[in-house]
């Protein structure tokens, strides 16, 4: 697994949407949609490994190797008393999580987005935006709507939110393994 | 990086990393716009209940004790690391890749070597505890070698004895000490105890009694 590559987005939206030419909505294929609920919890795609860094009082660390499901040819099935494939030198990525933010967080209007449906409670706040100390963090921000407000209103940069529950606040910061 | 994966070949164990290298350049923009497309329901159509948003907005209570929100925590981190995971060269985010083949536009750190191995039990052993285990084993050992290494220098066979103790005593035995005073023709069993009590009697060397 290698660096994100921001660039590989917009064309990957883009092939969805050619698999159902005319189709009025963005695809979201379950392979994916189901992946990202238990990424960093999936044995065949990631490690918890020893954070390299810990700046916040609870810190969490994955190596996400990508495991055998990217290996092209694929492994061949022949010798069954070999059960093992070791692989050389796979470049990885290890992604260091600390937490918590400092409380209340501030984060700009800009870095927000919303997501939820007009007159339906469930909706979430996600905010991200670049440590101002630098250094590379990643502020992260999950704040869910509260269940006691029937009219949430959602729009694309802007909120009506007034009462926000519990939420997850953290840092994210991504480090690249070379080859060994 | 040493990747390792057991029949059925589902679980990969890490060996050894080289120091990593930070990312500093990271498009964030770009990494939003995934987000955006993973999240938003409905830009897809999803019925709310159905939404990754769902997990959270109904975890609301769980994820105000630390007790309960790890799996939230856990789903919050996994949703932040997808986009690194689906969005690089050597994944389906990569529309250019192709199935069971490599491409040529894939990046030249991405083709190394595999194998196929056997695995076999390896027993770890802490150097710490063997050097105890040597320690205390020595110990013991040195005891009883040592005991037995006195046994065979140092001791004696035992005196013979006859059916007559008062020749044995008369004549193969060695009286070291004296014998405390006491009125030999008027003294009870408890003066004789205590006059013969630090008394040591040894049987007699062959020779001298051989002479």
């Amino acid at each position: 697994m290698g660096p994100f590559n921001g660039s590989l987005v917009q064309p990957f939206r883009e092939f969805l949407q050619t698999l159902r030419p005319g189709y009025p909505y963005e695809t979201l294929p379950y392979t994916y949609f189901a992946a990202a609920y238990t990424l960093v919890i999936n044995p065949q795609v990631a490690t918890v490994a020893h954070p390299v860094s810990c700046p916040g009082g609870t810190c969490t660390s994955y190596v996400l190797s990508g495991g055998l499901e990217m290996v092209a040819p694929w492994v061949p099935q022949a010798h069954e008393d070999h059960s093992l494939v070791k692989v050389q030198s796979v470049p990885s990525v290890q992604v260091d999580f600390s937490g918590p933010l400092e409380e209340p967080p501030r984060f700009n209007e800009s870095d927000c987005d919303i997501f939820g449906q007009s007159g339906v409670a469930i909706g979430i706040r996600l905010c991200l935006d670049q440590q101002p100390s630098g250094n590379g963090w990643i502020r992260a921000g999950m704040l869910p709507a509260a269940a006691s407000c029937p009219d949430f209103q959602t729009h694309y940069g802007q909120e009506s939110m007034s009462v926000q529950k519990e939420s997850i606040m953290g840092h994210v910061r991504c480090r690249y393994h070379d080859r060994t | 990086m040493f990747l390792l994966t057991h029949y059925p070949r589902t679980y990969a164990y890490r060996a050894n990393l080289k120091t990593p290298v930070q990312i500093l350049d990271l498009d964030l923009q770009a990494y939003r716009e995934s987000l955006r497309w993973l999240l938003n329901y409905t830009a897809a159509d999803l019925p709310p209940p159905s939404s990754i948003a769902q997990s959270f907005w109904s975890s609301q209570k769980q994820l105000g004790d630390p007790s309960t929100w790890g799996i939230a925590a856990q789903n919050f981190q996994s949703i932040l690391v997808f986009p690194f995971w689906l969005f690089n060269a050597n994944n389906w985010g990569n529309t250019q890749l192709k199935e069971n083949q490599t491409v040529p536009t894939l990046p030249a750190e991405f083709y190394t070597q595999a194998s196929l191995v056997e695995p076999y039990t390896k027993l770890k052993v802490d150097r710490t505890m063997f050097a105890l285990f040597l320690a205390f084993q020595a110990l013991a050992m040195g005891y009883v070698w040592g005991v037995l290494a006195w046994v065979w220098t140092r001791s004696r066979a035992p005196a013979k004895t006859s059916s007559f103790p008062l020749f044995d005593l008369g004549f193969r035995a060695q009286v070291l000490d004296e014998v405390g005073s006491i009125d030999v023709h008027q003294a009870g069993n408890s003066e004789i105890v205590k006059a013969i009590k630090d008394v040591r009697v040894f049987g007699r060397d062959v020779d001298a009694v051989g002479r």
